[in-house]
């Protein structure tokens, strides 16, 4: 970077997002939670499992980084990142529990054919919800293998809205599984990389000064 | 033109910063712009930086008041985190509206 080169701080605010993120947690934590939510629609107790991973995903994540992420990498607070989950990727997910809540509630209460109808929309809809938070990771991290996720589960809807089912909250199910499902994959991929990829850094690897 | 006044005299307003001009420290600083904050491995891993290259640097932009360096120990083992203060952030803006001007003075 000289005076004859430009600046170009987004390319420079991708890469790093990029390597803060290659450690795959975020889709596990992510694949996680939307597994854990299509469960919801098999058993209420599934519940549980979700206030879980909500109240103890920052701990342990933080836990988690500090054993394997941060001695590989070092550390580095992105902007816009805060200690509590806020991004747009779970505000997508505040959204999809609460379509998923919401399902849940109305088919125990109101007309088969109302509850037939969100079922069999519901994986559609998603597929096209899931569009966003994938959005949100090109545009953060430059790259556009993101939008293999969003458009995937674009599909996964659409072939789950076509094909008929027996039980029409199958299709609910077996979508927040099978997006949820790679997710997760992608994260412990990412993570098995990472891990081979980056030798854990020793402080005689980094410099004598750390130990002052 | 960009960095002298009409008496053909440097102007102090439009003056290059040359503690940010030097292109190790350049690459410092727009790394440290576009996060909150970052720890010595992180930037070596990210910058492609030597330990002691690194801290040279850091050195000289945190005596310029640009750079804040806070060191703490967590579980007996030491970190330091380093972030851009006010005025680095500031400096940093108007090295690259200074920068953008010059280049596009330049001749075809």
């Amino acid at each position: 970077m000289n005076m004859n080169e430009e600046i170009d701080l987004v390319k420079l605010e991708q890469a790093t997002f990029r390597t803060a993120n290659q450690d795959g947690l975020t889709e596990f934590w992510m694949g996680l939670m939307i597994m854990a939510i299509g469960m919801l629609l098999v058993s209420s107790s599934f519940a549980a499992y979700i206030a879980l991973i909500i109240i103890f995903q920052v701990a342990v994540t933080e836990r988690i980084k500090e054993k394997y992420t941060y001695p590989r990498i070092g550390r580095v607070k992105l902007k816009e990142e805060s200690e509590i989950p806020s991004t747009p990727g779970w505000i997508a997910f505040a959204i999809i529990a609460i379509i998923a809540i919401s399902a849940a509630v109305i088919s125990t209460r109101a007309d088969y054919a109302v509850v037939i109808l969100i079922a069999t929309w519901a994986p559609l809809l998603l597929g096209v919800v899931f569009l966003w938070p994938s959005a949100y990771l090109v545009e953060r991290s430059g790259l556009k293998r993101y939008y293999a996720f969003g458009i995937s589960t674009l599909i996964l809807g659409v072939l789950l809205f076509l094909i008929p089912f027996p039980h029409p909250a199958d299709r609910m199910t077996l979508f927040m599984l099978f997006s949820g499902g790679i997710l997760t994959l992608a994260g412990v991929t990412s993570m098995l990389r990472f891990t081979r990829k980056y030798p854990i850094l020793e402080l005689e690897d980094v410099g004598v000064e750390q130990e002052e | 033109m960009w960095a002298l006044s009409k008496k053909n005299e440097p102007d102090a307003d439009l003056e290059i910063d040359r503690v940010i001009h030097e292109p190790s420290r350049l690459k410092i600083m727009a790394q440290l712009y576009v996060v909150e904050s970052a720890d010595y491995t992180f930037l070596m891993k990210q910058l492609g930086f030597t330990w002691g290259n690194l801290s040279s640097h850091l050195t000289r932009l945190e005596k310029e008041g640009y750079v804040l360096v806070e060191k703490e120990f967590v579980d007996k083992k030491p970190r330091t985190t380093l972030c851009l203060t006010d005025a680095g952030r500031k400096a940093f803006n108007r090295y690259r509206a200074i920068m953008k001007d010059v280049i596009e003075e330049l001749p075809e």
